[in-house]
């Protein structure tokens, strides 16, 4: 494929903007870039063609390898072609429409449970990095490597604190609706 | 008359939920959930498939509903025992709801 037609873009979102994500990936396919993939931590790829009105919606699931092709096909049949993954994220886009059909949760308990399986997940995440950095209050010695390691592990639980902080906010606002 | 059986925890149940029980009185896939809910609501409720998708994994792990089968990619789903008895205890508690509204209004 010709470079011109291939354009890679880094943007951040934390992990509660997802639908900040979705409308700006709606902006790019009326531009005429459409997803074609997306990477860790925040690197999207979009190839050329024709401006679109698409949709783009996005669900986390962290679904096995074997659950993968019916999770699709239950998407596929609504309408909805599935974009890219990115860690958790299964971005899903359709040809906009003004009915019903343009959502993929259409109640705010399964938006919320969405939420909730990331909360879960960060969850985790926080918990098995503040047990490592406390096995290392155990180690004597605390050379460079050492210290370079536990700064990083100190930034992923300040990381995932923030996530976690965020994603229990929006939780909130949407339990409020 | 109050629940006192291991229908209880599960109740109320959502719209969504409600309705996809209610269409698995026969084996279907998700698509025919779908389709079949919008036509039992009469067009109110719509299912999305990431809603329908989190919905069949809870219920089926709650053994409200079990995987019949799988055609090409398509799991269907049929109601269990269980999944039945908790669908007439909420029909139940809607009619306490429609009969009270109705009487009230």
């Amino acid at each position: 494929m010709d470079a011109k037609d291939e354009k890679r873009t880094f943007k951040w979102f934390w992990p509660w903007q997802d639908e900040r994500l979705e409308h700006w990936l709606g902006q790019m396919s009326q531009q005429g870039w459409h997803l074609a993939g997306a990477a860790w931590p925040a690197r999207y790829t979009f190839t050329r063609g024709e401006p679109a009105d698409l949709v783009y919606r996005l669900d986390w699931q962290e679904t096995s390898r074997k659950e993968q092709p019916s999770y699709r096909q239950l998407f596929a049949d609504a309408g909805w072609e599935h974009a890219a993954t990115h860690a958790g994220w299964q971005i899903f886009r359709r040809p906009a429409t003004n009915d019903a059909t343009g959502e993929i949760f259409t109640d705010v308990d399964s938006k919320v449970a969405k939420y909730e399986r990331m909360i879960f997940g960060a969850g985790g995440a926080f918990a098995a990095v503040v047990v490592v950095m406390m096995t290392f209050l155990f180690y004597d010695r605390m050379d460079a490597v050492l210290g370079l390691l536990w700064a990083a592990l100190a930034l992923a639980a300040v990381y995932y604190a923030v996530v976690l902080a965020g994603l229990s906010r929006r939780t909130r606002q949407l339990k409020r609706l | 008359m109050r629940q006192q059986d291991d229908t209880a925890k599960y109740l109320p149940l959502t719209e969504s939920t409600y309705y996809t029980l209610l269409a698995l009185l026969e084996p279907l896939h998700g698509y025919g959930i779908m389709q079949k809910v919008d036509q039992l609501s009469e067009g109110t409720v719509a299912v999305g498939p990431g809603t329908l998708y989190g919905a069949l994994s809870s219920l089926e792990k709650e053994g409200l509903i079990v995987k019949e089968r799988e055609e090409e990619r398509r799991k269907v789903y049929a109601l269990t025992d269980k999944g039945r008895r908790v669908l007439a205890a909420q029909v139940q508690r809607l009619e306490i709801m429609a009969r009270a509204g109705a009487a009230a209004l």
